[in-house]
């Protein structure tokens, strides 16, 4: 049987003003009808440049060697109307960021009526039916109203769920989607995917699933194909590449998918588990507050818990549910409306800014997106020597302090004069955490430090954490949308649903009986490598 | 990202032509202005009473005007006045509109509503005319000058540097800058000036060479320089009647000059904009 899609020997390089970057080097992949491939690399691998390779959105100059064939057809060749209908029926790619790729000022329904009638798929007057009906195959909730809906009006996962609408509007062969889960939470990750699984027809249509996330989408994938800087280093079953990697790669790839199932390692209970506690909130309400008289939105209700020095807690919830809130009310970010944050014997949600400022000595933050976090105009050195300016320090202390904090990272004093375009995400995580360490404080709250990071990347930052965490002089608070990332972390974990406590506990009890629905399914949805788990992939083609 | 980011990105500067032949026009006027009595064996008022509305020539290289005064020198000093007015206008534009816009952009709320009606009221008046009533209250020195024309250009500043505040102040290194002890002022001062400055120093040039013509404007309807100082707008004002008698020479030179030294600031300005505006 012929392959529905066939690349072989496909070279792309691309001619820039520094000279030629070689995206794709004898690259080969095949898909089937009916089959679902996985394409999986690291950033900057050369994955979308396939993606874009297979429906010509090549950028201008580059020069592609080989061939693409899509059934039976040599897509490289093809020009013209053959490509406007290579691009519909043939091959069809959902993008990554989907919000960012809807047009903003029209509404979701005429962006697929557009495309239909641009394809000749509908007529004029069955055009909006045949939207609904798409709408409705994709799973969005009440497709007649979200019909006329903007983009902006709809949540994220709403939009991937547009955005594959759109795509398979006109009954392509082929269905590529382009790291389809990145923003989303791992609930919702986990329905995307099936969603997406669910188009592979067998003898009518393939599909391409393009990321960097090899747990969330092993468990979908019939085939697995491995990109490493433009190479493909290994392709192969699921089960195989999974259980037997061949490629010390795809073995650096496994090995960086934080796993559930590690436990903490067995350490001295911090010491002070008995005294007064470092942060203790009671009673927390923040709410939103709205304009013109309209009810205000209640982030977070009637939260209350207590953290002790040298203990790690972990504050878990899906987005939305109130967490970054809850930790910018600890970090004196916002102002909650009710409540006691007791931090030191200090309450601060009553306290002066002025006032606050005090307390940033002993209490600092990380944040997610570690390049955002840094000024881009500043450098390495200014960034990190920042928080230094609230304590009287003579000039020639502070570089040694800098140094320190920065070897505490892993970090060489060769960093000290850069700026945050010369570093890696990594890199700047990194430069984020010395920051929030160079004034040795109490207590650093890490707000979902490694959701940003590309997978092998985020295990070397976890690892970075474990070991600050190991140190039991200062307690951290490590908030995260993923389950898997906080078992080894952390001592005890707070599940948080809708603003509110879903469930707290010591770590292991918490994981082994967990008794909140809210806990279950966050566990459920939690990517895994293990046999069990794959063996679970059959099911996931049921719609 | 920001355009002075991505300047960073990119490889060594690449000199943009327009900017180098802006800023050699006004190299050459700034070195007129400043050496204008070495290069001129008149100075710029003196009469010569043996010469009326004498033709360009070796005894006055540009001719006399009807005061009998000598238009070589007086073209050169005027140098002067105009880029001295125009630059300090503009500087006192940047400052005043940069520091508005930081400071309420940055605090919003009604503090920011309010400054910003306030601007629009303001910016719903003609420039010049707006320019002409403060000249007539105040009354036309130097000095005066500079207030109006610097305090009438600062609203656009202000709403440039506003816009920029509101959007960086999204942006999580602002948060993070709180975290680390800043205070408001330290933010202000530290984090978000040195990020938003980029688009304020592109315009300010461009701006300089309006600043120019404003006052050769004022000059020319009688508010702003008058004879005998010597000022580009001032000295076409007085010479406006010659023309009709063919005596060019007296509105030529000056309205040449004051063409050159826009000339000059408009292609630095668009050299800026263009270096900053490819990276970006």
């Amino acid at each position: 049987m012929t392959p529905l899609l066939d690349i072989a020997d496909l070279s792309v390089a691309i001619d820039g003003a520094d000279g030629t970057v070689r995206a794709l080097e004898k690259v080969a992949l095949r898909v089937d009808a009916g089959e679902v491939v996985g394409l999986v690399g690291e950033s900057g691998g050369g994955k979308s440049m396939i993606a874009r390779t297979i429906v010509r959105l090549l950028p201008e100059r580059s020069r592609v060697t080989g061939s693409v064939t899509l059934d039976g057809r040599d897509v490289l060749g093809l020009r013209d109307d053959d490509l406007r209908d290579h691009r519909g029926g043939g091959a069809a790619l959902c993008f990554q960021a989907p919000r960012a790729s809807l047009n903003p000022t029209r509404t979701v329904g005429r962006q697929v009526v557009d495309r239909l009638l641009a394809h000749d798929q509908a007529t004029p007057e069955d055009a909006r039916q045949r939207t609904v009906g798409l709408f409705t195959e994709v799973g969005l909730r009440d497709p007649d109203r979200q019909f006329d809906r903007f983009p902006h009006e709809l949540s994220g996962g709403m939009c991937q769920r547009v955005m594959i609408a759109l795509a398979l509007a006109c009954r392509p062969r082929l269905f590529i989607a382009d790291e389809p889960t990145t923003g989303l939470d791992v609930t919702l990750t986990g329905e995307i995917l099936k969603l997406i699984a669910a188009q592979a027809v067998p003898g009518e249509r393939g599909v391409l699933i393009i990321s960097h996330d090899l747990a969330a989408i092993a468990r979908v994938c019939d085939r697995i194909a491995v990109l490493e800087s433009g190479r493909m280093v290994e392709t192969g079953p699921t089960v195989q590449v999974l259980g037997a990697p061949s490629h010390p790669y795809t073995r650096k790839l496994i090995a960086a998918v934080p796993d559930i199932a590690r436990v903490r390692e067995a350490m001295a209970s911090p010491a002070t588990a008995n005294g007064d506690p470092v942060l203790s909130v009671s009673n927390l309400d923040v709410v939103y507050r709205a304009r013109f008289g309209r009810h205000g939105l209640r982030a977070i209700s009637d939260v209350s818990f207590n953290l002790h020095a040298g203990e790690t807690l972990a504050i878990v919830g899906e987005s939305g549910s109130g967490k970054s809130t809850l930790s910018r009310a600890i970090m004196g970010l916002l102002r909650p409306t009710a409540g006691r944050i007791v931090f030191e014997g200090t309450d601060l949600a009553h306290l002066a800014r002025r006032d606050i400022r005090d307390l940033r000595k002993r209490m600092q933050m990380v944040f997610q997106d570690p390049i955002d976090a840094l000024n881009p105009r500043m450098s390495v050195e200014q960034i990190v020597s920042d928080p230094l300016r609230l304590v009287k320090m003579p000039a020639h202390e502070r570089r040694p302090r800098i140094e320190a904090a920065l070897s505490e990272v892993g970090l060489e004093p060769k960093f000290l004069g850069r700026h945050r375009h010369e570093l890696s995400g990594g890199q700047a995580q990194r430069v984020g955490i010395a920051r929030a360490l160079v004034l040795d404080p109490a207590m650093v709250v890490l707000d979902e430090p490694t959701s940003a990071l590309d997978v092998t990347i985020q295990a070397q930052i976890l690892d970075l954490i474990r070991q600050l965490t190991r140190r039991r002089d200062r307690a951290y608070i490590m908030v995260s949308h993923d389950l898997a990332t906080v078992r080894a972390l952390c001592d005890r974990v707070i599940v948080i649903a809708d603003g509110r406590i879903a469930e707290q506990g010591e770590t292991e009890s918490l994981f082994t009986r967990p008794s909140s629905p809210v806990t279950e399914a966050l566990l459920a949805a939690a990517p895994r490598l293990s046999p069990e788990a794959l063996s679970m992939k059959k099911d996931a083609h049921v719609p | 990202m920001t355009a002075l980011e991505a300047s960073r990105h990119s490889r060594p500067v690449r000199i943009n032509a327009l900017l180098v032949a802006g800023a050699v026009i006004l190299a050459l006027v700034a070195l007129a202005a400043v050496f204008a009595p070495l290069l001129s064996a008149w100075p710029p008022t003196r009469i010569d009473h043996l010469s009326f509305l004498e033709p360009p020539g070796p005894g006055h290289l540009f001719g006399t005007d009807s005061n009998g005064m000598d238009v070589y020198s007086r073209v050169l000093h005027a140098a002067r006045i105009d880029l001295g007015v125009a630059v300090a206008a503009v500087a006192l534009a940047v400052t005043v509109g940069t520091l508005v816009g930081l400071i309420v952009g940055y605090i919003g709320g009604w503090a920011d509503e309010l400054t910003m009606r306030g601007l629009d009221v303001v910016q719903a008046f003609p420039v010049f005319i707006l320019a002409l009533t403060v000249v007539a209250f105040l009354g036309n020195s130097i000095p005066t000058l500079v207030l109006a024309i610097g305090l009438i250009n600062a609203p656009p500043y202000a709403r440039m540097m506003r816009a920029e505040v509101r959007s960086l102040r999204e942006h999580i290194f602002v948060e993070a800058a709180e975290c680390a002890g800043n205070s408001r002022t330290s933010i202000m001062f530290r984090h978000l000036l040195p990020n938003a400055l980029t688009p304020i120093l592109v315009i300010a040039p461009l701006n300089c060479g309006w600043a120019i013509l404003m006052l050769a404007g004022l000059s020319f309807v009688g508010l702003g320089v008058t004879v005998p100082q010597a000022e580009w707008g001032a000295m076409i004002s007085a010479g406006a009647a010659d023309i009709v008698g063919g005596r060019w020479w007296t509105t030529i030179f000056p309205g040449t000059a004051l063409f050159i030294t826009v000339l000059g600031f408009n292609l630095v300005g668009e050299g800026l904009q263009q270096i900053t505006g490819r990276r970006r």
